[in-house]
């Protein structure tokens, strides 16, 4: 690029030069300063996402926080936890509550109309100092690809600058690889190669390593030890409660066991159902007592079915059958009538009744027989 | 710079030198680059979607009442003179009419003497009405449209009516759909009795919280 007569292009790749370290060193250094004075002074800075502390912090706010311990969380602090599924929240304190150096936390939002459903338990929560209006979204764009990776090349561009190009062995090493070369041409070989000689190759490499090595080392602690700016979200929530209300039924006495009639050897007792609702839901339960002897008839009549047929069987089985030694006799079974629900529901207060007759059957009489009284 | 440079040897070595320097200090931009670099992780972890930034509303109905802070009575909730085994089933939309996509749960809870034996299912995504069937003979019971996100569970254990949050996009509505039903085996005792309310709290999270 230097060629003899052509100083100009030679001058402008110096200012190049010039100004691409100039800026690397002036904006590596603000960041060095940004990540000690933060690692000093233990300040994590927040970026929000998103505006449920509008108006006091509105989406795109870049904000200073300090690590606090939980002793000294208060009501009203605006504080960054983290949720229990790992996302970074900052809300105002609603409450809190220390317990073995633990503070348990309700966080609301301010724009939000009820406190986060989750109460976060912490021993250290980051307390906002501060907030920079909309400077989050710069911090953001700063991490975009383009922005990273022109970042990159300045980083790049001025080490090239600054550690390639002496020209002592390098062929590629460009513009003052040529520049050397031509005084060379003029003066000769020789005093190139002894200036060269003076510096030892090796040493000097050895000692641009060791530099770089160093540097390296202190950038890569640096970047691991820097705090790093975090996404928040002063997360919106919202809530709405749907409500309902139910009431238990009373099963109602049968108090009209309306029908007996003849069926075969038996008697068909029949009912209305009281059931409020037409629906007939209500089971039925008919209990046969014959003196002291009482037992219910099963299975329970199905609810929409309203009769029920007693058989001498049934009355035998209810206690009847006590009774089978007396010839020609006859005995009166009362017969009651309950509605029933579910597994442990009956109607309750007094039962319809009404008494049926068995008729102990014989060689003389016939049958035994139920018939209504 | 050859020519200059090559003219002044000890101005070339110093300038050399602050270069080196200079080169050295930008590599502070690295410093800049990682820090907001963790941003990028943010946003492209499983816990945030879409931009970085949301501004905007975040809003939930349920059928077109704000539900908060005063509680919407649905009247389909509600069915009276119950008795063991029946069900009723009410169906609404959750609505996000904000301008932001939220995570929306709801809890089932009941106070009052039935509380302890009722159950709540839950189901999404049905057309048309619920049916509350009440032929002769039959208990009333309550069927639901849509897909039924799990079994039935106890109120009484203030349950998370869905397995998993359900995400809702701003400006959209998903049907919901709930079964309350009494217990077979609820005890006799608890006939006649009043006051039984079923609270439904839904809560709406910004997507990410």
């Amino acid at each position: 690029m230097s060629r003899p007569g052509h100083r100009e292009p030679a001058r402008r790749s110096l200012a190049w030069r010039t100004v691409v370290l100039n800026l690397g060193a002036t904006l590596g250094t603000l960041c060095i300063i940004a990540a000690i004075a933060g690692t000093v002074l233990g300040v994590t800075p927040l970026v929000f996402r998103s505006g449920s502390m509008a108006p006091a912090i509105e989406t795109g706010a870049l904000a200073l926080s300090r690590t606090v311990p939980a002793e000294e969380l208060r009501v009203d602090d605006v504080v960054s936890v983290l949720s229990a599924s790992g996302v970074r929240i900052t809300h105002r304190i609603q409450s809190v509550e220390v317990e073995h150096g633990r503070a348990t936390l309700v966080l609301k939002g301010d724009a939000n109309q009820v406190p986060d459903a989750e109460p976060y338990v912490v021993a250290s929560a980051e307390r906002v100092l501060f907030d920079v209006p909309k400077a989050g979204y710069a911090v953001s764009m700063v991490s975009s690809r383009i922005v990273t990776f022109l970042g990159g090349l300045l980083v790049g561009g001025a080490l090239l600058l600054a550690f390639t190009g002496r020209g002592e062995s390098h062929a590629g090493a460009g513009g003052r690889r040529r520049a050397t070369s031509r005084r060379s041409q003029t003066k000769g070989s020789a005093p190139t190669r002894r200036r060269t000689a003076a510096r030892p190759a090796n040493t000097g490499v050895k000692h641009r390593m060791v530099t770089m090595g160093a540097v390296a080392v202190v950038v890569a602690g640096a970047v691991v030890g820097i705090p790093h700016p975090v996404g928040t979200l002063a997360a919106w929530s919202d809530t709405a409660t749907v409500t309902g209300s139910l009431t238990a039924d009373t099963l109602t006495v049968q108090s009209n066991l309306v029908g007996c009639a003849t069926q075969g050897d038996g008697v068909r007792l029949t009912w209305t159902s009281q059931d409020t609702f037409a629906a007939s839901r209500y089971k039925h339960r008919v209990t046969l007592t014959v003196g002291a002897n009482s037992a219910d008839l099963t299975p329970d009549v199905a609810a929409g079915t309203s009769h029920r047929d007693v058989m001498p069987s049934d009355v035998e089985g209810a206690g009847g059958g006590l009774l089978g030694g007396l010839l020609g006799s006859s005995t009166n079974v009362t017969v009651t009538l309950r509605a029933t629900a579910g597994t442990t529901w009956i109607s309750g207060g007094d039962p319809a009744t009404r008494t049926i007759v068995y008729r102990e059957g014989s060689w003389l009489l016939g049958e035994t027989t139920v018939r209504c009284s | 710079m050859s020519k200059h440079a090559a003219s002044r040897p000890a101005r070339r070595r110093s300038g050399h030198r602050s270069g080196k320097v200079r080169a050295l200090l930008s590599l502070g931009l690295l410093l800049g680059i990682a820090a907001p670099g963790t941003l990028a992780y943010w946003s492209d972890s499983a816990t945030m979607q879409g931009g970085n930034f949301s501004s905007g509303t975040l809003n939930m109905q349920l059928s077109g009442n704000e539900a908060n802070p005063d509680n919407w009575t649905n009247i389909a909730l509600a069915l009276g003179d119950m008795v063991p085994g029946e069900s009723v089933a009410a169906a609404f939309t959750v609505d996000n009419t904000g301008t932001v996509t939220f995570n929306y749960q709801a809890t089932g809870t009941a106070t009052g003497p039935l509380a302890p034996h009722l159950t709540i299912q839950a189901f999404v995504g049905g057309t048309g009405d619920p049916t509350n069937s009440a032929g002769a003979g039959n208990l009333r019971t309550g069927t639901c449209p849509g897909t039924s996100t799990g079994s039935a569970q106890s109120l009484s254990a203030s349950p998370l009516v869905f397995p998993a949050v359900r995400p809702l996009a701003a400006s959209t509505s998903e049907s919901v759909c709930f079964v309350v039903k009494l217990a077979i085996d609820t005890p006799d005792a608890l006939q006649g009795t009043t006051g039984t309310v079923v609270e439904i709290p839904f809560t709406a999270n910004q997507l990410g919280a």
